[in-house]
């Protein structure tokens, strides 16, 4: 090989090397890179959703948010999404939005424009043509009268009307729907009302009622102890800072002297002459027992005592005798009443009626020789005519009524709401016959008591339906005790 | 020549040099949370927790991290029969001996006790705007009729079997964790005390050992009254005096776990023992948006009582 054949091989091997080398180089230099995406951001889509009125539970896709208008949702996605607000007393509304993310949307939703949304309020009362408040303000109608296009709430309503007491109440309207309210307005031309919301009566759980001769209005109460009201103030007797062992007072008597208040409950009873009062307790004094359920005064001031244990007579000179079983068959005497013949008439808890005469002979009625409804009595009372009234417990066997003893014979009547209790009788100055039960005031109107009158909520607007006693003046005004209801007068009987 | 063999040198020291790339094991850090949360029926307080990712302050390990690692201000609703239920934060003191010192925080609500069957959705809205969400279905397992009709009811078996038999309803891709207990009272005292009682005894080096049940796909236990005997008689542990003690009966308490819960211990149990690293450790997560876990198990019991001659044979009358 010559010398220039040489060096053209010579510069090939080289450019070889170079080559090779250069192709190692880039190739053992280039590398797989794996790269993670980096994370997105969460979506930024906003929305803020308002209403009149505020306050709807803001639903997503049919799901509730912790969000109530005004208020907004947020990090959404770019999309659609079917927003439902819901609010007690509406309808619930859903509609449907569309999000995009980086951009703010406000939704508002006027519910008073849409008619479905609103509700009504039909308004009627006893009488009729009393003004209508709503909320306080008048409306400018008068019942009856419907109001439309309420919004779903809670309203007050009052009547208005000359003659009878206002009365008010809280009507709920929803969406689409009528709400009734009927309100029997009291007359005040013939009632009046003494609670502890319109007086200072101290409670409105009146269990007995008397009223003396200066027409002072007597009150036993379950949990207040016995209250005087003398048409210009009140005061209340309890067990605090008195002689008086329990403030549920189960009777109240005042004597015909107007010189004594008797005053009967669970633990004795105490004597009242409006200064000083004195305790007769059970073992401290003739009592046979705690429980005084009835108190009569007979014509020559004599006092009976009925109680759990038996009937007792205190006489004038302070002698206490309990009469025997053969004299009294029945110790639960529930009701006292003295008649025209000074007789004692003693209803008993499950043995009828005892007559004790001014002898000192006793006779007792029963379903076994007599026509009375039962032997359980609750009230009895004597008419200026000699008539005998009484009452009994609930009676689901014969009915509820009342049996009459007049002229040695006894007949009943049953005119008295069905399934009650009488709690009290009262014969008023025309022979009328007022009974106390635990469903309404019912009048038997004289002469021939044929004639009955249930005063209940719905007649008189009042509430009188759990009737414990009662009572007249001498103005021929009926007064009258509830439990729950307060105290009632009756000015319809002049 | 010379001049060549310079070159090549020079080419080889640039080819070494220019492929030295400094190795990091580590990827970049990237935050991401974690929800988990187990709603159970037989309690009304159901708790979820949040939690997020941490970078170790060497880079390397976990311990190093003093910061607890939860999530507070997060937004978490859950629903159950189309009723939202507000989860609320809270705080307890730290009893546990991790390397956090602050207190616990975890989000509660105390009146949901969902039934069997039934659905719960969860989402958790966080403070930066992620959402996590999930949704978990409480086993079927209804109180009446899960265990079999025919199951033992009273020890010892009237057909004078040495064992007991307990059954249990089938659902697929589902595993139970059966507990054994005799519960029984020490007198004077009315906490119900509990004996767990082993599903047999094994010898293991010599020592007798108890073996308990543990996730199982299998529908059924049967104890053999020996055991029992054998764990009656570990009550009074030493005071010989029996009549101290009694016996109310044996509690087959069941937990019925979620398909969510089955995977996650069904993840756990796949292959491995103590020789063994996996480069394959499996990821469960159903939490959409996050990690962690929502699942739910549903608890039953089921009792068998003691005849009076089999405890008096034992001296408990």
């Amino acid at each position: 090989m010559n010398c220039t054949s040489k060096k053209i091989v010579k510069k090939f091997y080289l450019k070889l090397i170079i080559v090779l080398f250069g192709g190692i180089f880039f190739y053992s230099c280039n590398k797989d890179v794996s790269v993670t995406p980096p994370d997105s951001p969460p979506p930024n889509g906003y929305v803020f959703i308002d209403s009149y009125p505020s306050g709807f539970h803001i639903y997503l896709d049919s799901k509730a948010r912790r969000r109530a208008t005004p208020d907004s949702l947020t990090w959404l996605s770019t999309g659609s999404y079917q927003i439902t607000l819901k609010k007690d007393l509406f309808r619930d509304t859903t509609f449907t939005i569309n999000v995009v993310e980086g951009v703010k949307k406000s939704f508002f939703v006027d519910f008073s424009k849409n008619p479905l949304m609103l509700g009504s309020i039909n308004c009627t009362s006893k009488p009729d043509k009393a003004e209508i408040f709503l909320n306080d303000s008048s409306t400018g109608h008068f019942t009856p009268y419907t109001l439309q296009n309420v919004l779903p709430g809670q309203y007050e309503i009052k009547y208005h009307l000359i003659n009878s007491l206002d009365d008010s109440s809280t009507v709920t309207v929803s969406s689409s729907n009528v709400s009734n309210l009927q309100m029997t307005l009291v007359d005040t031309t013939l009632w009046e009302s003494f609670t502890t919301k319109n007086s200072q009566i101290q409670t409105n759980n009146l269990s007995c009622i008397a009223i003396d001769k200066d027409n002072v209005i007597w009150m036993g109460t379950y949990d207040q102890g016995f209250i005087k009201y003398d048409g210009q103030s009140w005061k209340e007797y309890t067990q605090s800072g008195t002689v008086l062992p329990d403030n549920n007072v189960s009777t109240i008597v005042v004597d015909k002297n107007n010189n004594t208040k008797f005053v009967g409950t669970m633990r004795g009873f105490v004597t009242f002459d409006g200064s000083n009062m004195h305790f007769y307790g059970y073992q401290t004094s003739g009592l046979p027992d705690f429980y005084v359920l009835s108190i009569a005064i007979d014509k020559s001031d004599n006092w009976y005592i009925g109680t759990h244990a038996g009937l007792t007579k205190v006489d004038k000179t302070g002698l206490w005798s309990t009469y025997n079983s053969e004299m009294v068959p029945d110790p639960i005497i529930t009701s006292l009443t003295v008649d025209n013949n000074n007789n004692i008439w003693a209803g008993t808890s499950n043995s009828g009626i005892v007559r004790i005469t001014s002898l000192g002979s006793s006779y007792t009625f029963d379903q076994s020789n007599s026509q009375i409804i039962s032997n359980n009595v609750t009230a009895i009372a004597a008419s200026p005519l000699g008539e005998i009234w009484v009452g009994f417990d609930k009676n689901t066997v014969f009915g509820s009524g009342l049996s009459n003893y007049t002229n040695s014979k006894w007949s009943n009547v049953y005119t008295i709401p069905a399934s009650s209790k009488t709690n009290s009788i009262l014969i008023d100055h025309l022979n009328n016959k007022w009974v106390a039960t635990d469903q309404g005031l019912v009048k038997f109107s004289a002469p021939s008591q044929s004639t009955t009158t249930t005063f209940t909520f719905d007649n008189t607007g009042l509430n009188i339906l759990n009737v414990t006693g009662v009572a007249e003046d001498s103005y021929g005004n009926i007064w009258i005790v509830t439990n729950g209801g307060g105290l009632i007068k009756y000015k319809g009987n002049h | 020549m010379k001049n060549f063999s310079i070159f090549i040198l020079f080419i080889i020291a640039v080819e070494f040099y220019s492929c030295d790339v400094a190795l990091n094991p580590n990827a970049p850090f990237r935050q991401r949370y974690a929800l988990t949360g187990i709603m159970r029926n037989d309690t009304s307080v159901q708790i979820v927790t949040l939690t997020k990712s941490y970078q170790p302050s060497d880079g390397l390990n976990p311990l190093t991290n003093t910061t607890d690692p939860a999530v507070i201000g997060a937004e978490v609703n859950m629903w159950y029969r189309d009723t939202l239920y507000e989860l609320r934060d809270t705080t307890i003191a730290r009893t546990d001996t991790s390397q956090y010192k602050d207190s616990v925080h975890f989000y509660y609500i105390k009146n949901l006790q969902p039934q069997p069957g039934e659905y719960i959705d969860i989402e958790a809205l966080l403070p930066n705007g992620l959402l996590l969400q999930s949704t978990t279905q409480l086993p079927d397992a209804e109180s009446y009729g899960f265990f079999n009709s025919d199951d033992d009811r009273t020890i010892p078996p009237a057909d004078g079997r040495n064992y007991i038999h307990v059954g249990w309803q089938q659902f697929p891709n589902i595993l139970y964790q059966p507990k054994i207990v005799i519960t029984y009272y020490v007198k004077g005292d009315t906490t119900k005390q509990e004996k767990e009682v082993p599903l047999y005894y094994e010898n293991i080096n010599g020592s007798s050992t108890p073996i308990y049940p543990t996730q199982t796909k299998i529908t059924f236990v049967d104890i053999d009254l020996g055991t029992i005997n054998r764990a009656l008689n570990e009550i009074p542990q030493g005071n010989n005096d029996k009549l101290q003690y009694t016996i109310a009966n044996i509690d087959v308490q069941m937990i019925v776990y979620d398909e969510t819960l089955t995977t996650y211990y069904s993840s756990l149990q796949t292959g491995v023992d103590a020789f063994t690293v996996r480069l394959d450790q499996p990821d469960f997560s159903n939490i959409s948006g996050g990690y962690g876990m929502f699942g739910s198990y549903v608890r039953q019991d089921f009792y068998i009582k003691f005849t009076a001659d089999y405890l008096k044979a034992l001296g408990y009358y």
